[in-house]
């Protein structure tokens, strides 16, 4: 493809004539340019993490209101705390995207650096803004709704990191094919909801054998899962980016 | 062997679906060959008679002892036995038998009902009975409730849990191979779409998923009567079911992102692109969880056997069974691969006529 024959020639390239700096150094400076970037207009506007925040903020509270009177179980909590990161994570994290395609940016941004820059680079903007975004989620969460403890802190939080990483390595993808369809903050929702569901259907288990205490190594089926199907997520996304990114 | 049998069926069915060609028109001979076969697996599969033998009855007695399951202990049997002696009662009369399968002597009670039957059916060396324990009496002596089939050629083993519906299988089963086996068709040809951008590929790939789709709906049809009859409700959230409904939710996805693309070349490269990134999930979906979590179909964590299928053990199925098994499995495949020559036949046709 024709992303993959630039990088190639950029290769041979730089292994030609500017050996001074390996391609690898190469793409990981420009990953880290096209991230800092995003935190930068991020921070200028502050549109995506205020909107997702006063999403949690309202969700969580609707459900400590709606929910006053009830003894609230583990079961319950898992699955209340995994439906709110993941619509959460639905509201803000195509924006990456979307806002190249509508500020009319993304053009440049194409022809400025390789597409696999672009892919990393929005990664771990995405990355960074659900680990931040959840970790608000699970304080405000833990602060409105008292009665639960978490029995296995430890295992808590790497389900917690699986979790945020496979959400936004799941949508990441997905946020730039709707960026070039019509109708994108529904269909956002609906492409990756099947995507990101058996990262859940692992991610609920093992939340909730982090809130009843259970040791670390009988959980490890479910992380196991977890990690291996973000590597598989990551790894195809890289494949496909290419094909998505250049028209 | 059974793996031998499975693997013979599914070449034949994938040979047959490959000649002349996907895309190609079928000879009519082609065309006969299909419809025998397909014929011989719906015959093969509702026709012999499910039958055990004369201690099948006696345990399934003994399984369900309350009145309210008495219904359940109703076992056909396959009667394979020589007369010894006939008594006559008051209620009817009583055949003095001895098996064929392991040489015990039986005795039948017929009901006054039943014996115009029998006399009417004299030749026949071979019955299939539909037989209650008598507990009253000894342990081998049996109630005849009805005649269930004369002089069978096969009959299927009576697979007490199961009884009559484990015909599902040769149904089911197919059902979902052919589902996974077209939204891997399916990426196939949107990985082929993108490497050479041309448009035939797309709606190759459009119309794999699309008859997936359909057989993914069957598969869930069929699945779910089955459940309510064995597991007692339509839809459980067993791992399958939900693997299943979330494949369902893929194509979904996959058709709304469809519609909303204007420019053709555009919707056939990223439908592509999700199809492939889609189609990642289905070996999490169909092989690891189903494994490792807890469910009500053959095979989950929780299950002490794995499934009649996949069983290491070799009687676990039928070879009867297997040899329909297997070809229900290539016809199947053979019907996809058919189906799906005709809609891209029709719609690169269709394409062509409105240009």
């Amino acid at each position: 493809m024709v992303g993959n024959r630039s990088v190639a020639t950029t290769l041979h390239h730089d292994a030609q004539s500017v050996s001074a700096m390996s391609f690898t150094t190469q793409l990981m400076r420009q990953c880290y340019a096209v991230a800092r970037k995003d935190f930068a207009s991020e921070w200028k506007t502050r549109f995506a993490i205020n909107a997702m925040l006063m999403f949690v903020l309202s969700t969580v509270t609707m459900i400590a209101i709606s929910t006053k009177e009830e003894r609230m179980t583990n079961g319950v909590a898992a699955a209340l705390l995994w439906v709110i990161l993941f619509f959460s994570a639905m509201t803000g994290l195509a924006k990456s995207f979307v806002s190249e395609e509508e500020r009319g940016t993304a053009l440049l941004l194409r022809l400025s650096t390789y597409s696999s820059a672009v892919y990393f680079g929005k990664l771990w903007f995405n990355i960074a803004l659900t680990t931040l975004l959840n970790a608000a989620s699970v304080l405000i969460f833990f602060f409105l709704i008292s009665d639960i403890t978490i029995g296995s802190p430890m295992l808590f939080a790497v389900v917690f990191l699986c979790g945020s990483v496979g959400t936004a390595s799941a949508t990441t993808l997905i946020a730039a094919i709707i960026a070039k369809a019509n109708a994108k903050g529904a269909l956002f929702a609906v492409l990756s909801f099947p995507v990101v569901l058996p990262l859940t259907m692992s991610g609920v288990e093992a939340l909730y054998q982090a809130l009843i205490g259970v040791a670390f190594a009988l959980a490890l089926d479910n992380v196991m899962i977890m990690v291996s199907y973000c590597v598989v997520l990551i790894t195809v996304s890289f494949l496909l980016f290419d094909a998505v990114w250049l028209d | 062997m059974k793996f031998l049998i499975i693997l013979c069926g599914v070449g034949f069915g994938l040979a047959m679906g490959l000649y002349p060609g996907i895309f190609k028109p079928r000879p009519q001979w082609w065309r006969l060959l299909f419809v025998v076969c397909f014929s011989a697996v719906i015959i093969g599969a509702l026709y012999p008679p499910a039958a055990g033998t004369f201690a099948d009855a006696v345990a399934m007695h003994r399984l369900y002892t309350a009145p309210e399951t008495a219904h359940l202990r109703l076992v056909p049997v396959h009667a394979k036995a020589e007369p010894t002696s006939m008594i006559e009662t008051a209620q009817g009369y009583t055949l003095q038998m001895q098996s064929v399968d392991d040489a015990r002597l039986v005795s039948v009670a017929f009901p006054a009902s039943l014996r115009t039957e029998l006399e009417r059916i004299r030749s026949a060396r071979s019955l299939v009975l539909v037989v209650e324990r008598d507990g009253s009496a000894n342990d081998m002596s049996f109630i005849a409730h009805s005649i269930a089939a004369v002089n069978p050629m096969l009959t299927y083993p009576f697979i007490p849990q199961l009884r009559e519906r484990a015909r599902n299988l040769y149904f089911h089963v197919p059902m979902s191979w052919v589902a996974v086996l077209a939204y891997c068709v399916a990426m196939i040809y949107g990985w082929k779409y993108l490497k050479t951008r041309n448009l035939d590929h797309d709606v190759r790939s459009s119309a794999a998923a699309g008859i997936g789709t359909m057989f993914a709906f069957l598969a869930t049809v069929t699945g779910a009567v089955w459940a309510r009859f064995d597991w007692g409700t339509y839809w459980n959230w067993d791992p399958r079911q939900t693997s299943i409904f979330i494949v369902f939710m893929i194509y979904g996805a996959y058709f709304a992102l469809r519609s909303a693309i204007d420019q053709d070349d555009r919707r056939a490269r990223l439908s592509a692109v999700y199809a492939i990134f889609a189609f990642i999930t289905v070996p999490f979906l169909f092989f690891v969880m189903p494994r490792l979590m807890d469910g009500l179909h053959p095979g989950s964590a929780g299950s002490a056997n794995a499934g009649p299928v996949i069983s290491p053990q070799a009687d676990a199925l039928h070879p009867l069974k297997q040899i329909i098994f297997a070809l229900s499995l290539g016809m199947f495949t053979a019907l996809f691969y058919w189906l799906l020559g005709l809609t891209v036949r029709v719609r690169l046709l269709a394409q062509r006529v409105s240009a």
